[in-house]
């Protein structure tokens, strides 16, 4: 069974929709209906456009953990991810390799990670609104597998993507996921606090907010978070 | 309440004290003061009522005052030491409109004077580390908000999000899980017509549930006050529907 990354259960506490008022319940759904397709599926991300998070399930006992193991021994992308969390990891696969600096990570991915993945978009309305990528552990799991697993997980099959991402990239952005949802949280409520504040209504107060943010040169998030602790006197 | 209260210390919501809280009884019968001091002394180490006249490093925390049972005179005393930070109301009637009003002037909490010992030393210890808390105790079918239809919980969860709080420091703050965090916003958010968390403030905000401090841009002639504006009250309303409203105080460790 996969179950949520630690970040991406921190994520899924702070994640309010009502649109999607059991993403948490869903997610794992998902992880469950992927297995039962492709029972060597060990890793699966949800990327959701809008709030530009994504969400990952992994085998608890599976590879991934090996994964883990080896970045931690030499620094790879998600412990660097932690200790600066502002910055978003931007880095390919290219540059691991070539920077030779994550060479046991790639290594060990290599040899024991991920063999296969597949990647959907999913479509609302003619929009794309997110991706699920969904991994495996050996070569070619998704063969002839594809259509039953669009089908399964509510994706379409027309636009799948094979091995892109074999490095397992989503679970560097999952890591992400709480510091960039506390940070458009900060920025939803001090969106609130000015419109009230200057009585605008609430496109007027982000653009308030976005102003403030170029004019100083700092990002919207810094800027919500200082009003937020004036508020809070 | 009378006029020589000493300051309340250490009230800041940013500034959390330690030790007992210091805790002052206002304007109370002989009564209730005596039943209160028994009824916490089995929690003396987390709560200590302090005497009026104590020196003031050593002045209360923390008010408690039935501010509905006020008489008109005291009504200016009352809002000058809600904006210290420091006044709870502890009350027999935990009204939804007293308490939004209450909540708009700036109170830290209201309690109601049937809780336990250990439920208002439990309520008392989040007030004092931030909280804003609204605990009643009976029958919940009177406790719905008169305006909104919301109940004091989901209120109290907009107020905590509109001050900038995490759901999982609204889930600490209240003893509660994140999924019911979550699941008294998204009820609130249902009832208050809104879906996303900048309206959600918004609205906390211009109907009394939450206070702000920014700097006034405009105080001559400002197109909104600075403070929020107290709801109108209306006909009462019946219930919600959900019956997910439980109380889930855990004693003191809360």
């Amino acid at each position: 069974m996969l179950k949520p990354l630690p970040e991406t259960q921190e994520a899924l506490d702070e994640y309010v929709s009502l649109a999607e008022p059991d993403l948490d319940v869903r997610i794992v759904e998902l992880g469950r209906r992927a297995q039962e397709v492709v029972p060597e599926v060990v890793g699966l991300s949800l990327a959701l456009v809008r709030e530009g998070v994504t969400f990952t399930l992994v085998a608890p006992d599976g590879v991934v953990a090996v994964i883990d193991a080896a970045q931690y021994l030499d620094g790879g992308p998600c412990v660097e991810a932690v200790d600066d969390p502002p910055d978003p990891i931007e880095t390919g696969i290219d540059d691991l390799l070539d920077e030779g600096r994550w060479a046991l990570f790639a290594q060990v991915s290599a040899a024991l990670g991920v063999a296969s993945s597949l990647s959907f978009s999913l479509v609302d309305a003619g929009r794309v609104t997110g991706g699920i990528n969904v991994y495996a552990s050996t070569p070619g799991a998704f063969t002839g597998r594809h259509e039953a697993l669009a089908t399964a997980l509510g994706a379409s099959a027309l636009d799948v993507v094979t091995d892109a991402d074999l490095r397992f990239s989503t679970r560097e952005e999952a890591v992400q996921a709480p510091v960039l949802l506390r940070a458009l949280q900060q920025v939803d409520t001090a969106v609130g606090l000015l419109a009230s504040r200057f009585g605008e209504d609430v496109g007027q107060a982000r653009e308030r907010l976005s102003g403030a943010s170029v004019r100083a040169g700092v990002s919207e998030a810094l800027v919500a978070k200082v009003l937020i602790q004036l508020q809070s006197g | 309440m009378s006029s020589d209260h000493p300051p309340p210390s250490g009230s800041d919501s940013g500034n959390v004290g330690t030790g007992p809280i210091r805790l002052l009884i206002a304007d109370e019968s002989e009564l209730v003061v005596h039943g209160l001091k028994n009824m916490l002394l089995p929690f003396r180490d987390r709560v200590r009522i302090v005497d009026q006249v104590e020196h003031q490093d050593r002045a209360a925390e923390l008010v408690l005052h039935d501010s509905f049972a006020a008489t008109p005179d005291q009504f200016d005393e009352d809002k000058a030491l809600a904006r210290t930070g420091a006044l709870v109301v502890y009350t027999w009637q935990l009204h939804p409109t007293l308490v939004r009003l209450a909540l708009a002037r700036g109170v830290r909490g209201c309690l109601s004077k049937q809780l336990s010992g250990a439920e208002l030393v439990g309520a008392l210890v989040r007030i004092r580390r931030g909280a804003v808390v609204v605990l009643d105790h009976g029958d919940p079918s009177w406790q719905h908000d008169e305006h909104s239809r919301l109940t004091p919980r989901e209120a109290e969860v907009l107020a905590l999000i509109a001050r900038g709080l995490t759901n999982a420091e609204v889930a600490e703050e209240m003893c509660l899980s994140v999924n019911s965090v979550k699941s008294y916003i998204r009820s609130a958010y249902r009832k208050i017509d809104v879906d996303s968390r900048t309206q959600a403030v918004l609205w906390a905000i211009r109907h009394g549930y939450a206070a702000t401090a920014l700097p006034d841009a405009h105080p001559a002639g400002s197109r909104t006050p600075s403070h929020p504006v107290p709801p109108s009250t209306r006909p009462a309303e019946p219930g919600p529907e959900d019956g997910s409203d439980q109380r889930t105080v855990e004693g003191v460790r809360c």
